[in-house]
């Protein structure tokens, strides 16, 4: 048996693989992840903000960099959302939608680049390299979240696409510089990763490259850079910079007590920088160990199938031996670089800034999945694929649409849609919800609750739309509507007609007694585990089992 | 595990394997399952019952319609009872964690585990010679070699898991002479054309992260 070339059978399967991608970034895509996310709910606000007043929450128009919870995130999605809002309506479905969108669309993009970084010899291997890459973990983890990390990664990839055909054909060059400059405002990684990999295709392809192109495409880029310019000195673009681990450098440097503290300090810095470098190549990282965040993670599923390691091992091996040409010095340059700012922040393998990795990491595979097709009966590699990609759907299944609607239910948020339920139903009363514990649950209310955002702007601390990009702290105090978001205060709170709401640590059974409150609801997760409690308090009632000892109950009386 | 090392590097360019060599592989892993502690691959402790007691009810019913009756398919109890499954599970565990580079050069970090004692088997300025070692070693030499000496170890690590104070010991002899092939061509290629000064900064360098190291281990 022999597949020969053949462009529309290949033109055929990659539509089926673009059906199978669609399908599988939208179906269930409202409740599947269950909840949503405190990022998802300050990207639909802010979204629905800018459409109905063309300001952001704080009241500010059109910013150039969202200021959310200080974190002042790059603006696109929410830009795109607001239009999304206008056409499909306001819904958890339209906050998603764009990142479905770009994830699939980036199967074509994943397609093109394979064809034409022409790493394939068999014309099936670019068909499985896109479908790997449609059904990987990784891409449909964030195919299906509500903010902007898959739109600055297919940005990004896109405009990495046309640089390399660029390479060959200069005419390309402007439109992909330009792509990637547009890419800082789509996620915070990107503003780091493009001058470095820029930087990097221009040190290694200078010679092949068109020059007055590619000085055109860096005017483009600083062109596209000049609102991004007018905040460069300011706080709001220094936001992540506190990820640095400075404070692990000097604890480990401690440890070489032997040696002055600035080599030490410079040791610890090579080892740290190494190690965390090294984990986003590592296979217990790629193929079994998912993300320590469990809203980024899906349950007992890395971000690619076990399975997935003989090619991952295969495109290395294929990588080296041609490490030469210029395709795999290309796709080298894509997959070393992509780490380098998350190496410098202290989390262990984040799966959501090191997102760009994960085109590199699929062409590596195509490429090793090629290599094992040419040396493989055909018989045999078809049923291979058949049964690893049947096992790889049952595996999805199971950890994506059975294990994580229930057991993440809660760290992505569960329970503020029916929170506000709650406070609609008791519209005539004032509700304190408690923050020790939770994230910022203003944002979520305000989202389900539609609040008018000519009536947040209004009640929001003004100061801050005064000194919008230089306040960088955020406080999560908030008073609007019938809501005010702050730690309960047990000394005061119960003295006055409030419900106060919870988790279920911070109202025990010994509290509601001893301060006369009587719960008015409860809301529980799909595993049935309490996510918020509502107390109405009874100052009467305390007053007087207290005998009137609170200066309040004078008050009161 | 010196002398299989040393046999093994001696006939890493031969295309057979020395029974030698071959000989002291198979008493090094005799060792290495004697003194690992042996967790059985269905033992499931107390927290993970109650995982699979919990997901157990997450499933949804799926069942088959034929011939008017419903056919119903215990896929919960497929994923987390059955023996295969687990099994299965406890395997890929172990072999990823053996093939692990954090667990050789930087003692699992940044990604530590919990229940066992890391530490670097190896000073991290080895990592380049050991990937460029291997390489070459996937390019120039012999695959018989690598298959016996690297997989041989790794499927009986992947068997016996994790839980040894010595670590995989049992991979020594790989990445010994790995580490070395590829220190000696780096050395032949590069460091011998160095001038001087840079070759005295590349031994300092390589003397700190020693200090390093040891003092690491020593806290």
């Amino acid at each position: 048996m022999r597949l020969t070339n053949n462009i529309f059978l290949q033109l055929c399967l990659l539509i089926i693989v673009l059906f199978l991608s669609i399908f599988l970034n939208t179906y269930k895509l409202e409740s599947v992840p269950s909840g949503f996310y405190v990022d998802e709910a300050v990207t639909g606000y802010n979204a629905y903000s800018l459409l109905q007043t063309g300001k952001d929450e704080y009241g500010v128009a059109w910013p150039i960099a969202l200021r959310y919870f200080g974190s002042y995130s790059p603006p696109l999605y929410a830009f795109i959302t607001s239009a999304i809002i206008e056409i499909n309506g306001y819904s958890i479905n339209s906050i998603r939608l764009l990142s479905s969108i770009s994830a699939s669309l980036m199967v074509l993009v994943a397609f093109f680049f394979l064809k034409s970084l022409k790493l394939t010899g068999n014309w099936v291997s670019p068909i499985l390299g896109v479908l790997l890459f449609a059904v990987c973990p990784w891409n449909i983890i964030f195919a299906r979240a509500g903010y902007e990390i898959y739109l600055g990664f297919f940005i990004f990839s896109l405009g990495a696409l046309f640089l390399w055909m660029g390479i060959n054909k200069g005419i390309f060059i402007p439109i992909g510089i330009s792509l990637l400059s547009l890419s800082m405002y789509g996620a915070h990684t990107e503003r780091f990763l493009v001058p470095i990999f820029l930087t990097s295709i221009f040190i290694l392809f200078r010679k092949k490259m068109c020059m007055p192109y590619f000085i055109l495409g860096i005017l483009l880029a600083l062109l596209i850079q000049i609102p991004n310019m007018t905040i460069a000195t300011t706080p709001a673009f220094a936001t992540k910079n506190d990820l640095f681990y400075s404070s692990v450098l000097t604890t480990q440097s401690v440890k070489i007590p032997l040696l002055p503290n600035p080599v030490s300090l410079l040791l610890s810095f090579t080892r740290e920088f190494s190690s965390q470098y090294l984990t986003y190549f590592s296979p217990r990282s790629l193929f079994s160990l998912p993300d320590p965040d469990p809203q980024r993670s899906i349950p007992d599923l890395s971000v690619f199938y076990p399975w997935m390691v003989i090619p991952y091992f295969a495109g290395l091996f294929t990588i080296w031996q041609k490490r030469r040409s210029d395709n795999f010095k290309f796709i080298a340059v894509l997959s070393l670089t992509a780490p380098l700012p998350m190496a410098l922040t202290g989390d262990p393998f984040s799966t959501q800034r090191a997102l760009p990795l994960l085109l590199p990491l699929v062409l590596i595979m195509s490429a090793g999945a090629d290599l094992i097709i040419q040396k493989l009966p055909c018989k045999i590699w078809i049923t291979a694929s058949f049964i690893l990609l049947t096992v790889s759907g049952v595996m999805l299944w199971r950890s994506y649409f059975v294990l994580l609607p229930n057991e993440r239910a809660k760290a992505w948020g569960y329970g503020f849609e029916q929170l506000a339920e709650e406070i609609k139903k008791h519209s005539n009363e004032k509700f304190i919800i408690d923050q020790s514990r939770t994230k910022p649950a203003y944002i979520e209310l305000a989202f389900f609750l539609k609040y008018p955002p000519e009536k947040f702007h209004q009640e929001v601390d003004r100061s801050i739309r005064e000194n919008y990009y230089t306040n960088a702290r955020f406080d999560s105090y908030y008073n609007f509507g019938n809501i005010e978001t702050r730690n309960i205060k047990w000394e005061e709170d119960v003295y006055n007609n409030l419900v106060l709401v919870g988790d279920s640590l911070a109202i025990s059974k010994n509290q509601e007694k001893e301060h006369s409150l009587t719960q008015i609801f409860e809301i529980k997760d799909p595993l049935g585990q309490v996510v918020f409690q509502g107390f109405r308090t009874n100052p009467i009632e305390k007053c007087k089992a207290s005998s009137f000892q609170s200066p309040l109950c004078m008050i009161k009386e | 595990m010196l002398a299989t090392s040393i046999f093994f590097h001696l006939t890493l360019s031969s295309s057979k394997i020395s029974k030698i060599s071959l000989l002291f592989l198979v008493l090094l892993l005799i060792f290495q399952w004697q003194t690992t502690n042996k967790v059985s691959l269905t033992y499931l402790d107390n927290d993970e019952q109650r995982v699979q007691k919990m997901r157990l009810q997450e499933y949804p019913p799926i069942h088959i319609t034929f011939a008017n009756k419903n056919i119903w398919i215990p896929v919960a109890h497929w994923f987390e009872e059955r023996n295969e499954t687990i099994v299965a599970g406890r395997i890929a565990n172990n072999f990823f964690q053996t093939i692990d580079i954090n667990q050789y050069f930087f003692a699992s970090h940044p990604r530590e585990r919990v229940g066992v004692k890391e530490f670097e088997k190896f000073p991290y300025f080895f990592l380049l010679p050991f990937l460029y070692g291997l390489a070459l070693f996937l390019t120039k030499f012999s695959k018989k070699q690598f298959l016996v000496f690297l997989f041989l170890p790794l499927g009986l690590l992947s068997l016996v898991g994790y839980q040894n104070d010595l670590g995989p010991y049992s991979l020594f002899p790989f990445f010994v002479s790995t580490i070395f092939l590829g220190t000696k061509d780096l050395h032949d290629k590069f460091f011998k054309k160095f001038p001087l000064r840079v070759k005295a900064i590349i031994i300092i360098l390589i003397l700190l992260i020693f200090i390093q190291t040891i003092g690491y281990a020593s806290n």
